[in-house]
């Protein structure tokens, strides 16, 4: 069992203690006395052994009356309470994932560790969680051991951008229920959080310059890097920028150039380009470390497009139309038709995808549209359909508007068990996806689209643009063949599925000499600025990248500020856990007591020393 | 202190009450008290054979017709007794403006009771200072209120015991006291003196109410009055009950010492009207008397 105090302000009735000692003092001060018979007063005591005031103090009985009634006054007026030995409480520690964290980890860790024992103190026993608010970032620690939920937190990498705490903490106010425990915050700067919340802030503004982005624009066979650096501070900011291959050390010029220097004003934000070096696939660079070193170096890749090849196997303007829609999606390249000896669509071809129309064989992706003039329908377009164009919920057509899509009745399309229809008009299916199971196991998809593509409005309808492209892209990410590209920390990277992927990602701080372990893919590019590879292990990559900072808004730490709003908390957890004094009644009876004594002893000893005396 | 007006009031007290000379036999020249001696007082003492040397005319005729021998009659001697009146003048006796007042009275009050009685008065001022030694005040000068009162602090002042020994006692003397004994001597060994050499003694001993029911506060800073010493004191309830018996301890031991050695002792309040102080103690233990009594 534990004390501790509700009021610790009541504490200052103790400031009455040298208050009385003062008034009693200069009440009682010693006074000097001429006597005749100080040979029979040394009879009658011992002079005081610890000086006369503080002997005199001892012995006053209304001081000690009036000290006791003090000291159990401060007791009452602080509110003691005490903390059994069941009591128990969560504590779910929420980190902010945020990349500006990274320049307070040490600060916030200490932070978090003396305040952190403090609210331990609330209970006897304290179950810790360690979150962070990255949204789908497991927990960090859970368990009664408040060193390993440090060491957690030592461990802990923050890498997102500005994103939305209040998921988490809603998360991990269901960790503490009842109300038995408290959920921390831990951040850099201000947070709107609800009031149960506590926030522990522990940044400060500090001076940063830092790359906001950069690109690799590529122009036939040349190519162009840029990079975008930004001082968000107060004040004008200079740094030198260097630039290198991997495997170049950092610190001195390199083959790309000499070190460049940047001046930057309070705000100021400057894109700085240069030719790409030729033989090299990536560069790297740096800018002089400072405080929050996240954003100090990016690194790019020359791109290397996934191109998605398209064959156009429908003459006339239908197949026209959706050729140009498909050849306006990027990284599409619009390729002879080579592989139709056979007269299977996608079959042994170049082609990723094949426009063709409805009723060809199909052996990889495909946009199979009607072939209405094939029929020899000689009374020309079919007839408007008034019924209207309702969409499924699938990711090919969300979102998108069809009210100006006017087209005849949809053509009757055979049913498979593997469509998926996407647009209805009336109780036909106008645009489905079918899938086309091959024995190697995949299953390329093709999109059909039942109406006549001339006859309608179509070719002006951006939905069936978008539709297209996200098409496009669909069957992008199934495409296996090398490629390279600039990505965002943690941005999903759609790879054909392949197991036995693995992750080799390179922080840009080791990038030049450090090698790591390959992990298992995931579909996400790293969380930290990186050049990474993604393939099957001892193969030739799939897919080579470089990460770099998603959200300039980290780099600005004009708002950065320290905070601790936990002791409120901390005493509220605290009165919940504990019970009051049981003995308030005693230590008010004693007060009474005490003053009552302290009054009436003087009046006492008076009458006392009034009593007769005689000449002996 | 207005000595004159204290002095024509023990002049009157005098004609009330009187220090007991009228009892007992005295030494000294002759005077109108009845001495120790035979003299030519009308008082007969005795009768004895005539020898040769004898003034015949205080033959008894009858007596040696009767017997055939000559027989001589004697008569009391009248002497003017011996009075040395020793005054403590130490600081103590006038700590208090009661004490003192008392103190002066006594002193003048066994002046003039004394020489009312043809008393042959000798008066000593009993100085407590380091090797101040017993000093005659001369009668004319006490007469004219003229002493030396002003007695210096000194660190080691002389005890009762050490000083009463160097008093010039006088054979036969009544000898008078008037102090507070308010010294650590030991009662016994101070009184011995006092009865020393064929004379009868009274001691009469001032009390003052802060001296015996003292109203000091409860931290205290004690100095003494002759001897400047200090010593602080935390004064409870203990301590002022253990003060008070040794005060009340102090005064029974000088009283069993007088009652031994045949000393009359008194102590009389330093507070209230005189006479009313002398119908206490001092009457009670005879070391006054009434006149007529």
């Amino acid at each position: 069992m534990s004390l501790f105090l509700a009021n610790p302000w009541g504490l200052l009735a103790l400031a009455a203690i040298p208050a009385l000692l003062g008034i009693h003092a200069l009440q009682q001060r010693s006074r000097r006395v001429r006597t005749s018979t100080l040979f029979l007063i040394e009879h009658a005591g011992r002079p005081p052994e610890g000086g006369l005031r503080l002997e005199w103090v001892r012995r006053s009985v209304p001081l000690l009356m009036q000290i006791s009634a003090s000291l159990a006054l401060a007791w009452l007026l602080a509110e003691p309470q005490f903390v059994g030995r069941q009591s128990r409480q969560t504590v779910a520690v929420v980190l902010d994932a945020s990349a500006s964290m990274e320049a307070f980890r040490s600060p916030a860790r200490q932070a978090l560790g003396r305040s952190l024992r403090r609210l331990a103190g609330a209970a006897q026993n304290t179950d810790w969680r360690l979150l962070t608010t990255g949204p789908r970032q497991a927990p960090l620690y859970a368990g009664s051991d408040l060193d390993g939920l440090l060491a957690a937190v030592e461990r802990w990498q923050p890498v997102l951008g500005t994103h939305d705490p209040t998921p988490a903490l809603a998360t991990a106010a269901g960790l503490t229920p009842g109300g038995r425990g408290m959920v921390v915050l831990v951040t850099d700067r201000p947070a709107d959080v609800p009031g149960s919340v506590g926030v522990l802030a522990v940044g400060t503004p500090i001076d940063n310059v830092g790359f906001a982005g950069g690109d690799v624009v590529v122009e036939g066979d040349d190519a162009r890097w840029r990079v975008v650096v930004t001082n968000p501070g107060e004040r004008g900011q200079e740094r030198t920028l260097r630039i290198r291959p991997p495997g170049a050390g950092a610190s001195a010029g390199n083959a790309a150039g000499e070190a460049i220097a940047v001046r930057l004003e309070p705000g100021q934000t400057r894109m700085l380009e240069g030719g790409w070096p030729p033989g090299t696939d990536t560069l790297l660079f740096d800018l002089a470390p400072d405080a929050f070193t996240f954003d100090d170096s990016l690194a790019l890749v020359r791109p290397r497009p996934r191109l998605v090849r398209v064959a156009i196997r429908f003459p006339g303007p239908t197949g026209g139309v959706i050729g140009r829609m498909l050849a306006a999606a990027p990284g599409v390249e619009i390729v002879a038709d080579g592989g139709a000896a056979d007269g299977i669509a996608g079959a042994g071809g170049t082609a990723d995808i094949v426009v063709a129309p409805l009723g060809t064989p199909v052996d990889g992706a495909a946009v199979l549209i009607p072939d209405v003039g094939a029929e020899g329908d000689a009374a020309g377009p079919a007839p408007l359909d008034s019924s209207p164009v309702a969409a499924e919920d699938d990711p090919l057509v969300n979102d998108l508007g069809w009210g100006g899509l006017l087209s005849g009745a949809a053509v009757p399309l055979d049913d498979d068990p593997t469509d998926r229809p996407l647009l209805w008009k009336g109780p036909q299916p106008l645009a489905l996806v079918r899938a086309t199971r091959r024995p190697d196991g995949t299953a390329p998809e093709s999109l059909l689209l039942a109406w006549d593509i001339a006859g309608s409005t179509a070719g002006r309808l951006p939905a069936l643009v978008v539709l297209l492209t996200r098409f496009v892209e669909r069957v992008r990410a199934g495409i296996d063949r090398p490629w390279a590209g600039n990505f965002l920390v943690d941005e999903a990277i759609a790879m054909p599925s392949a197991a036995g992927d693995r992750l080799t990602a390179v922080p840009l701080a080791t990038a030049a000499s450090g090698t790591v372990s390959p992990v298992p893919y995931r579909g996400r590019a790293p969380a930290r600025p990186a050049v990474f590879s993604v393939g099957p292990p001892g193969a030739e990559p799939r897919l080579r990248g470089a990460t770099q900072a998603a959200d300039a808004r980290e780099s600005d730490f004009r708002a950065a500020t320290t905070l601790d709003t936990l002791e409120g908390l901390r005493h509220e957890a605290r009165v919940k856990q504990a019970i009051a004094d049981p003995w308030v009644p005693a230590w008010l009876a004693l007060v009474a007591v005490a003053l009552a004594i302290a009054w009436g002893w003087p009046a006492w000893r008076s009458a006392r020393a009034r009593s007769p005396s005689t000449t002996a | 202190m207005n000595l004159p007006a204290i002095h024509a009031r023990m002049r009157h007290a005098a004609t009330v009450a009187r220090l007991p000379l009228a009892r007992g036999r005295w030494s000294g020249p002759a005077g109108g008290v009845a001495g120790r001696g035979t003299g030519s007082s009308i008082d007969f003492q005795d009768q004895r054979p005539y020898v040769a040397g004898d003034d015949p005319r205080h033959i008894n005729w009858t007596a040696s017709a009767r017997t055939g021998f000559h027989t001589m009659k004697l008569y009391h001697e009248e002497v003017s007794p011996r009075v040395d009146l020793v005054v403590d003048m130490s600081a103590s006796m006038f700590i208090a403006p009661a004490k003192a007042e008392r103190t002066w009275e006594l002193a003048y009050f066994c002046v003039e009771s004394g020489i009312r009685q043809g008393g042959h008065l000798r008066i000593i001022r009993l100085g407590r200072s380091a090797g101040e030694a017993p000093a005659e005040v001369p009668l004319a000068a006490v007469l004219a209120h003229d002493w030396p009162t002003a007695e210096p602090v000194t660190a080691a002042p002389q005890l009762l015991a050490d000083h009463l020994p160097r008093v010039p006692w006088r054979p036969g003397s009544l000898r008078i006291l008037v102090s507070d004994l308010l010294d650590p001597s030991p009662p016994d060994a101070a009184s011995t003196h006092l009865a020393a050499r064929g004379g009868r003694a009274l001691v009469i001993a001032p009390a003052a109410r802060e001296e015996r029911d003292p109203d000091w506060p409860d931290a205290v800073e004690f100095e003494d009055c002759e001897s400047a010493a200090r010593r602080r004191q935390i004064v409870d309830e203990h301590v002022r009950s253990r003060y008070a018996a040794a005060y009340r301890r102090h005064f029974a031991l000088w009283r069993e010492a007088a009652l031994r050695r045949g000393i009359g002792f008194a102590r009389i309040d330093a507070e209230g009207e005189f006479l009313a102080a002398l119908r206490g103690d001092p009457l009670a233990s005879g070391v006054v008397e009434t006149m007529g009594g």
